[in-house]
């Protein structure tokens, strides 16, 4: 994979994030500060490359910071405009779940849905929400997704 | 109106986080999959069964009962189909029905995963729930199934991509084994798939075992099993590898040459396997309530499906006393069928005795089986217009919720309505 998605980037910590450029579009490289870690391993977990891995031995040292440090960064996390279309082919759909349960920004944000499985087939929810990863994609087995607009 | 957390009666997952919308008379679902979505549109479909018939004539709910009993009374030996889309409480009545007259009483599990349960019965199954596989699996094996297709919302809701305790991760923490003859939709996910030769599954579990004993395997091995001593060595690794493995079994092993010897045997290559690392062995049922039958049928019976009541006690026999072959001997003379389509299903030869002789229909559509009935009588469709208990594949009972009424009010559920015509039989 040559290109980096930057879904590290939208979860609850910013002690990862691009030099430049907005949510959405893609990244030449992924910087980090180890000092605002919280060790919560969301970075981790939404990396669909697999290519992030979170260390726990600190977490002792660090547990009492989490609580306010988590708060002051979801209060000031934002959406950014997305630059990607998802684009749905419903009578190809099984209606699996896989997409939805894949997508990263789905289990991160649950109640703001971007992709959901209605009346049996795929339907985007928000196309607001999403950040044009492509693991919907990925984990679709029958192509019922495809993103459109990415840069 | 809304109705979270609603149980969707339809395949073996009993999906128990179905949300269903009610709007201006129609059915919105989320979280269901095309054929969960298909079952909940019944609901306001206008084929919909809502008055009794006999021989094609709307009649009265009280004669329709009278010649349903009529039915089963005057028979030597009838045949109680108890179809899995149903709740457990109907099926018991419908096992003592059987039991009264002297009958034959049965279940899909006869023709879907019978033979795995023969096999369960002679070895014994290390299983878990399938929650335990969620949180816990780091190898999932799916051997002869093809769940896409089958249970579509397995793969996102248990087995592949949700986050489980142990397995944060999701799909990146979870390594696919595919074990099947065709390239299929589950195959295209998996890290390894296995093409395996049709009907030699016991010759390439048996190459697995002598693997894991430290057996070098020869150059038969491909030609026999159809898969190349590196691919098996490839799985063995992955599996020795696993600290937890769940394995998932589907009627390619037990509908192909070898049936229930082929669960058996794969039953004692697990045994084996649990001496180096966790594994623990699901078997996909397809139906709603199959295992629910089998639960309540042990519970009756002492026998988990086919079992005969002519000499005034339970025998079981599947093969002499399974429905497709008392139907295609005719050694039945009536038959009451709840909730199963047997008519589009059943091979010809069965299907022809069911032609011939008595019938009595509960269901909720028209459907072949329907067709072919002398009495019809209109099912309710159980864990949406009433109440019940449905066991999950992993043998898991589920308490479903009722939330609309049914569109008559003659019954109130299936087991309303055989417990009324057991009353008349009784008389």
């Amino acid at each position: 994979m040559s290109q980096l998605w930057n879904l590290c980037g939208c979860v609850p910590g910013d002690a990862l994030f691009m030099p430049k450029g907005e949510f959405g579009e893609f990244a030449d490289i992924i910087k980090h500060r180890l000092d605002a870690c919280i060790f919560c391993g969301a970075c981790a977990n939404a990396c669909p490359n697999d290519a992030i891995k979170v260390r726990r031995t600190a977490i002792a040292d660090t547990i009492e910071k989490k609580g306010a440090l988590e708060k002051k960064i979801l209060q000031e996390l934002e959406f950014s405009p997305t630059k990607a279309i998802l684009k749905t082919y419903p009578e190809r759909c099984h209606g699996c779940g896989n997409c939805a349960v894949a997508c990263p920004v789905n289990s991160l944000y649950g109640e703001n849905m971007t992709i959901e499985v209605e009346n049996g087939s795929v339907c985007v929810i928000n196309q607001e929400n999403c950040r044009g990863c492509g693991t919907c994609i990925d984990a679709c087995p029958v192509d019922a997704i495809e993103l459109e607009g990415v840069k | 109106m809304i109705y979270e957390d609603i149980i969707c009666p339809v395949c073996g997952m009993a999906c128990d986080d179905i949300r269903v919308e009610l709007k201006e008379g129609k059915v919105i679902t989320h979280n269901a999959c095309l054929m969960g979505d298909a079952k909940f549109q019944e609901l306001t479909s206008d084929h919909r069964i809502i008055a009794p018939t006999i021989d094609g004539d709307v009649v009265d709910w009280k004669d329709a009962i009278k010649r349903s009993a009529d039915i089963l009374k005057d028979a030597r030996r009838p045949l109680i189909y108890m179809g899995s889309e149903t709740s457990i409480e109907a099926m018991k009545v419908g096992i003592d029905i059987a039991d009264y007259l002297g009958g034959i009483v049965d279940n899909n599990a006869s023709m879907c995963h019978g033979p795995t349960v023969l096999g369960i019965q002679q070895r014994g199954v290390p299983s878990c729930t399938i929650g335990q596989m969620k949180n816990r699996a780091d190898t999932v094996v799916f051997w002869g199934t093809n769940p896409l297709e089958s249970h579509p919302c397995h793969e996102s809701k248990r087995s592949i991509f949700p986050m489980g305790f142990f397995r944060k991760r999701g799909r990146n923490d979870r390594k696919i084994i595919v074990a099947d003859p065709r390239f299929t939709n589950t195959a295209k996910q998996a890290d390894l798939y296995v093409k395996i030769k049709p009907g030699y599954d016991i010759p390439l579990f048996s190459a697995m075992r002598a693997m894991l004993r430290g057996h070098e395997l020869n150059e038969f091995t491909e030609e026999v099993t159809g898969v190349d001593v590196e691919t098996i060595k490839k799985l063995m690794d992955m599996l020795l590898d696993s600290e937890f493995i769940g394995a998932f079994i589907g009627l390619g092993l037990a509908s192909s040459r070898g049936k229930d010897k082929n669960v058996y045997i794969l039953l004692e290559l697990i045994a084996e396997l649990n001496a180096y690392t966790k594994c623990a062995v699901i078997a996909n049922r397809g139906h709603c309530n199959v295992a629910g039958f089998n639960q309540v049928c042990t519970w009756r019976t002492g026998f988990p499906y086919a079992v005969d009541f002519s000499r005034g006690y339970g025998r079981y026999n599947p093969g002499e006393f399974s429905t497709t072959d008392v139907l295609a001997r005719k050694d039945v003379d009536a038959m009451l069928l709840c909730c199963a389509d047997l008519g589009a299903h059943l091979p010809r030869k069965s299907v022809e005795h069911m032609v011939d002789m008595p019938l009595t229909t509960i269901d909720v559509a028209p459907c072949p089986s329907t067709m072919l009935s002398d009495v019809v009588l209109p099912g309710v469709i159980d864990s949406m217009e009433n109440e019940g208990t449905f066991y999950r594949l992993d043998n898991i009972p589920l308490r479903a919720r009722k939330f609309v009424d049914p569109p008559f009010d003659f019954t109130t559920s299936n087991e309303d309505t055989l417990k009324q015509i057991f009353e008349e039989i009784k008389k």
